[in-house]
């Protein structure tokens, strides 16, 4: 007997012997002390009879039911405190009831803590930014995060799931090629394969996928495929997909705003060279370039300029090499050229490039602009003011040779009507100066038609000042000095009689316009500008200089600010001619004098 | 007593055929030859009956003169070789009696006696 109660003592499981009155009879050590006592005192003491009434009572309706049928039962109750979790087992022996009582308390604990655990997992998916898909292959059940069940159509997914088709698909290796979820409904055939892979062989892939959501409507996701494991066997597959959409649209629309960039600068009329200057070689940096398009990936070889030249005019050459020869005294050059079939006008603007001093060729930036709406622009502008030019000419024509008319018919009249001596004298008179301003002003309009016909060829404009001093001196009077600078050897386009012309006329000017001692100096020197290159003579003087008002229409014909009346037309003879000759001329004035700039082209 | 004329041009041949047929043919004359001349003339009176002003003076212009003629009542006839009305500044195309250069003197005459006509009208 105490071998055997050794026995029970021993044994992790406690039980307890009940007699038909449920008197404890005979227990092993656990319960030792309860022996003699009913079990409703053992229950009292150390089970949770109030707490939990529902398992209790299904342990005492257990009890009842066992001793009634002999049926053996097992039910679960706690501890009063909760902290213990008992399983019971009920078997009948005879009259007596045996009661095995074992401790899950880390058992249930256990699932508990999983439990948990998994809600944890939930809330985390929940709260994702991921999308979460968790295949229970095995068990059949499909987990998403809210994020999935909100967006996507699972439903199909989840009656695969449920009626194992899926399940089927996947035990058929053979079959994964046959769609087991609409195409257009979540994953496409490559997924599905890799999820298939993933549940076989356990090894995890990473996919790019794209989701159709509506026609024309579609998500693309960064997709991991992870082996859900439970106790070393695969159970399903977790996929964990991130959404890429919003990053692959704004890196799909900075593609686009740099392919639509590239088409604008396409069509944009410029292209950029890199030239050579020691070897005379061009490379396309930039733009249209050589037939054959897009450099922007490759290097191109140098090539020789002929490259450019074949697509312009065949004057295009010598400005193209004269704006070379310039880049060595200047740091940019532009000229105009035209292309081939004359059809556009095109400038070419090279911009000299400093390089490294380890670097010993000269090298320059050609940047080419299609400029011919501004060339066609400037001519119409150039057109307009030309009619405007001549319309103010035949204005001030009229209003000359009206007053001539005027002074001539008036003093006719008068002396038919008084024929006395006083009034011939003074009328003679009149009419005298009248025919005088008659005769200087046609002679100033055929000078127009002189100016237009010179015959402009490249002469020594230095040498032209110089020899005209003397005459210049002469027509300004003692009180007037005349200086001159200019260095021998420049040579412009011009005609040497409309040169003095010029030259006469502003001097006579500048000295009207000094009331007393003044100098006029006189400076020859070589100018480019982006119009080209020029010799400029500029004519300065230290008088009170041009009245503002006067300034803006000085070169319009028939403007005089001569207290003389001169016939208004000097000014406008220089600019005619000027024009005519390729050139241009300004003028500049202050309260310290006025200064005339006459530029002829450079040959 | 004869009525009296100012006489405004910078062309010295044309004011003076203007003045000697005015003179001739009875009026009182002053000359200005520039607008500004002419201002201080009326503003120092006495005030003639009619200003006569040339509308081109190089780079002045005889319509400050028009202009000021019209603000203070004073009778005042354009003389012009502007060929046509469409030259005229606006202001100067109503209200203003216009002789056009050339003009015969007989034109004159009858311009100024209809200015002084209607002048003394009110």
């Amino acid at each position: 007997m105490m071998t055997d109660q050794a026995i029970l003592d021993a044994m992790s499981t406690a039980f307890v012997c009940l007699d038909a009155d449920g008197v404890i009879v005979r227990s092993n050590r656990a319960f030792a002390t309860m022996v003699g006592s009913t079990l409703d005192n053992l229950v009292g003491s150390s089970m949770a009879m109030a707490a939990d009434y529902e398992s209790n009572r299904a342990y005492f309706d257990a009890l009842a039911l066992t001793r009634a049928d002999g049926v053996t039962r097992r039910v679960r109750n706690a501890s009063a405190d909760f902290h213990a979790v008992f399983d019971n087992v009920i078997t009948r022996a005879g009259d007596l009831l045996i009661v095995e009582v074992t401790d899950v308390s880390r058992e249930v604990r256990e699932r508990d803590r999983r439990t948990e655990l998994e809600a944890a997992r939930e809330v985390v998916w929940r709260r994702t930014e991921e999308h979460i898909l968790a295949f229970d292959l095995a068990g059949g059940s499909l987990l998403v995060s809210d994020s999935v069940r909100d967006r996507w159509p699972i439903a199909q997914l989840e009656a695969a799931m449920r009626d194992g088709t899926m399940l089927d698909a996947l035990s058929n290796p053979h079959q994964w090629s046959d769609p087991w979820i609409d195409e257009t409904s979540l994953f496409d055939g490559r997924v599905e394969r890799a999820i298939a892979e993933v549940y076989t062989t356990g090894i995890e892939q990473r996919h790019r996928t794209r989701v159709p959501l509506a026609p024309g409507v579609a998500r693309f996701f960064d997709t991991q495929l992870v082996p859900w494991e439970v106790e070393g066997a695969v159970r399903g597959v977790i996929i964990v997909a991130h959404d890429l959409t919003k990053q692959l649209r704004a890196q799909r629309r900075s593609i686009f705003a740099a392919e639509a960039i590239n088409q604008v600068l396409e069509h944009l009329p410029v292209e950029v060279w890199d030239f050579d200057l020691s070897r005379g070689l061009v490379t396309p940096l930039f733009g249209q370039g050589p037939p054959g398009g897009d450099h922007a990936d490759e290097t191109v070889d140098p090539q020789p300029m002929s490259v450019i030249l074949s697509r312009l005019a065949p004057d295009a050459g010598a400005k193209m090499w004269g704006a070379l020869d310039r880049l060595a005294t200047e740091d940019s050059v532009s000229v105009q050229v035209q292309s081939a079939d004359g059809s556009r006008w095109l400038q070419a603007s090279f911009r000299f490039v400093p390089g490294a001093e380890f670097d010993r060729r000269r090298r320059a930036v050609v940047v080419i602009t299609d400029v011919t709406s501004e060339v066609v622009k400037a001519e119409a502008e150039s057109r307009l003011g030309h009619a405007n030019h001549v319309m103010r000419f035949a204005q001030g024509v009229a209003h000359d040779f009206g007053n001539v008319a005027q002074v001539v018919g008036g003093y006719s009249e008068i002396l038919l009507q008084h024929p006395g001596p006083e009034i011939v004298e003074l009328a003679a008179r009149s009419l005298a100066s009248a025919a005088q301003r008659g005769v200087a002003v046609s002679r100033r309009i055929a000078k127009i038609a002189e100016v237009q016909q010179a015959v402009n060829a490249p002469i020594d404009l230095s040498a032209v000042v110089g020899s005209s001093l003397p005459r210049l001196r002469q027509l300004v009077g003692g009180r007037v000095t005349v200086t001159a600078d200019c260095p021998p050897g420049l040579v412009g386009i011009a005609e040497e009689e409309q040169v003095v012309s010029a030259l006469e006329n502003l001097c006579e000017n500048a000295a009207e316009a000094m009331s007393r001692a003044g100098t006029i100096h006189i400076a020859v020197a070589p100018v480019a500008s982006s119009g080209g290159r020029f010799v400029e003579i500029a004519v300065a003087d230290d008088g009170p200089g041009i009245p503002d008002h006067l300034l803006g229409s000085v070169f319009d014909p028939f403007v005089t600010g001569r207290p003389d009346s001169g016939t208004g037309l000097g000014l406008y003879l220089i600019q005619e001619y000027l024009y005519s000759a390729g050139g241009t001329v300004e003028v500049e004035s202050s309260p310290q004098g006025a200064t005339f700039r006459l530029r002829f082209p450079a040959p | 007593m004869s009525a009296t004329v100012l006489v405004v041009d910078d062309d010295d041949d044309v004011r003076s055929l203007v003045a000697l047929h005015l003179t001739l043919t009875g009026f009182g004359v002053a000359e200005s030859d520039t607008v500004d001349g002419a201002l201080t003339a009326l503003a120092a009176g006495p005030t003639p009956d009619l200003v006569l002003t040339d509308l081109n003076f190089g780079a002045d212009s005889g319509q400050r003169l028009v202009e000021h003629c019209l603000a203070i009542g004073q009778p005042v006839i354009l003389m012009t070789a502007s060929v046509t009305a469409r030259e005229l500044p606006s202001p100067l195309r109503d209200g203003v009696a216009i002789l056009h250069k050339p003009f015969s003197l007989a034109e004159l005459s009858a311009a100024v006696s209809a200015a002084l006509a209607s002048g003394d009208a009110p």
